[in-house]
């Protein structure tokens, strides 16, 4: 997960697109520890363990749990992995150009 | 030292009391009046030893994964889905269910058919099979409440939501009812065509059986608010609700500063 995580990151420009994170690790150190290993760039919030406020409210029951949210704020899919992921970023950016556009 | 004596004078009565309860089992088990003792002794022990070869199957099956070092190594392991311990296993598991029908641990390997055929088209008769047997033989077993506890993590097949509702239906008992209700509405909430009726279960469990234990201290009632939020504010098409918190430096950060980027939210632990 972590090296493609960092490839998408690497991939596509910052001011269009952007990985956040919300670590569930029991310690705020272990979260640290964890981003340095894996050389994430990319923010996360920290919720202070599996059962933390963010994690509950969103209804998250497993981790990884993924959802793509679109430039206006629209969740758009939801647990997509692998080349789905690849693709449904892809979508979403040519969505965002098309709509860029002066008429 | 008096005691001894006392002790005796007291349990005396206690035989009586013990050959009627004895009785009583006798008459509620009668849908398997055939099973005796013996054959429960037997089935089990013959169903621990199928499940130790299973897991040893999975774990020579797996080992490929287990040996790979790096997340590039663990990416270049291709499993061979034919030769899955699934495949060859569901058979042995479906012989069981004929060799000990009635039995407590034919309902475990019932169970067991149930989540390996309902991933795969191919084998949606056994699927169906075993669901008709649970349904006959099985509907005041208290075993139920595990078998569909987890069962929304199954794809939701015909035979799957027939499973949950027939024992949502004809089963007497208030826990093994809340945990198929919930399953069914949390099966039907994941379909635009069936979200409603998902919905309407999951606010009845909330007024029934809010006090019902999901798993271990979580409650249904704890259980269905989060379900009932994700489906009213998680959809496709739902603006993301807002996220205000710290991030792991410690600065406040919120996702909506994100808003004109396309986003990947990822919940993630390191364990």
């Amino acid at each position: 997960m972590y090296p493609h995580e960092r490839s998408l990151v690497e991939k596509h420009p910052a001011e269009k697109f952007a990985i956040v994170g919300v670590n569930s690790d029991k310690t705020v150190e272990a979260a640290k520890e964890a981003v340095k290993k894996n050389k994430l760039s990319w923010k996360n919030f920290y919720d202070g363990g599996t059962s933390g406020a963010i994690a509950t409210r969103w209804n998250v029951n497993g981790w990884p749990t993924i959802y793509v949210i679109d430039a206006a704020g629209v969740i758009r899919y939801k647990d997509v992995r692998g080349a789905e992921l690849d693709a449904a970023i892809e979508t979403l950016l040519a969505q965002m150009e098309e709509i860029g556009k002066p008429e | 030292m008096l005691i001894p004596s006392i002790f005796v004078l007291v349990l005396l009565p206690v035989p009586d009391p013990v050959v009627t309860v004895t009785a009583e089992v006798a008459v509620e088990v009668s849908r398997t009046d055939e099973v005796t003792q013996q054959q429960q002794a037997a089935a089990t022990e013959a169903y621990e030893q199928l499940q130790a070869r299973m897991e040893e199957a999975w774990d020579e099956y797996l080992a490929p994964l287990r040996d790979a070092k790096t997340p590039e190594q663990r990416d270049a392991v291709d499993l061979d889905p034919a030769k899955s311990p699934a495949v060859i296993f569901i058979a042995e598991m479906l012989k069981f269910t004929k060799d000990h029908p009635g039995t407590d641990a034919c309902l475990l390997a019932l169970g067991e058919v149930i989540r390996m055929s309902s991933r795969d088209e191919n084998m949606s008769w056994m699927t169906e099979e075993a669901v008709e047997t649970v349904l006959v033989d099985f509907i005041e077993h208290d075993g139920l409440q595990d078998l569909v506890r987890f069962a929304h993590y199954n794809p939701p097949s015909t035979a799957i939501l027939r499973l949950l509702r027939g024992i949502a239906d004809r089963s007497g008992g208030r826990d093994v009812k809340a945990a198929s209700l919930y399953s069914l509405g949390k099966l039907l909430g994941k379909n635009d065509k069936t979200r409603r009726e998902g919905r309407d279960l999951l606010d009845r469990i909330e007024k029934e059986f809010a006090d019902v234990i999901f798993f271990r201290e979580t409650t249904y009632g704890q259980k269905v608010k989060g379900d009932i939020f994700e489906l009213e504010h998680l959809q496709i098409g739902d603006v993301a609700p807002e996220i205000i918190g710290k991030e792991i430096a410690g600065n406040l950060m919120q996702l909506s500063a994100f808003r004109g980027k396309v986003v990947v939210l990822d919940f993630w632990g390191n364990w």
